[in-house]
């Protein structure tokens, strides 16, 4: 029956609303379009209104969840807790395996200075030979 | 467990959610929290609300079933889990703290 109804409805879901709600978590679409389609009805809305109704309400809905997922990305923590949350995984390292740590990180440093310099001279070389 | 911090609309959406008990999915809640807060809350943030409350463990949810209107679509039910009870419960004893002693400044203004 849940396939019939599907079947039945998807023709008369607006383009613009399937279009706009793939920006949706795929893991939430499904319910919300349903909720969306439900109030719709229930709303009695037909036509143009409809679909300006459902874009309308599809596109807040996923501007919201997309800038709450985008805001949970970009929160960075306090200075104070990143300091601390180092400053404990360091002493738990050099705890277990201080000369391995040493090394690992002596390592890591050296790579990144390597790099750097690498890039540097590339840089230099290609600025010379263009005659800059 | 540390103390879980509730924000404004993830407060309402607890109650309205505790409040409907086995119907809550979307629309219900939506309504409960328009009824209840008497605000005008658009859908956009009830979903960030429930969003985060899963995220944060303080409600489950499951699939149920569907009805024509929904093209076939199931409902998303949301229940609150001990620890989002926990949470309100937290919150209420912070907000009475709080207010305790000054309701009869709020009477005199």
């Amino acid at each position: 029956m849940a396939t019939d109804y599907a079947d039945a409805t998807d023709r008369t879901v607006p383009r613009t609303l399937r279009m706009l709600a793939r920006l949706m978590p795929s893991a939430d679409r499904e319910a919300i379009l349903g909720d969306l389609l439900e109030d719709a009805a229930f709303r009695d809305l037909q036509g143009h209104r409809r679909t300006v109704w459902l874009a309308g309400e599809c596109g807040s809905i996923a501007t919201g969840l997309a800038v709450d997922r985008v805001r949970g990305w970009v929160i960075v923590p306090p200075v104070r807790e990143v300091v601390s949350g180092l400053a404990v995984d360091v002493r738990g390292a050099l705890h277990d395996n201080p000369a391995g740590t040493l090394l690992r990180a002596l390592v890591f440093v050296g790579s990144v200075a390597t790099l750097v310099l690498g890039v540097e001279l590339l840089v230099s070389t290609l600025m010379s030979a263009s005659g800059f | 467990m540390a103390r879980v911090d509730l924000g404004d609309m993830e407060h309402l959406v607890l109650l309205a959610i505790l409040r409907l008990g086995q119907d809550a999915y979307g629309i219900p809640i939506l309504d409960e929290v328009c009824a209840r807060s008497g605000r005008d809350v658009s859908r956009a943030t009830v979903y960030v609300a429930l969003k985060r409350l899963e995220q944060k463990g303080l409600v489950a949810s499951k699939l149920g079933d569907s009805t024509p209107e929904r093209g076939g679509r199931a409902k998303r039910f949301f229940r609150m889990k001990p620890s989002g009870l926990k949470a309100l419960q937290e919150s209420r004893e912070m907000f009475l703290g709080l207010w305790r002693d000054y309701e009869s400044v709020l009477d005199r203004a």
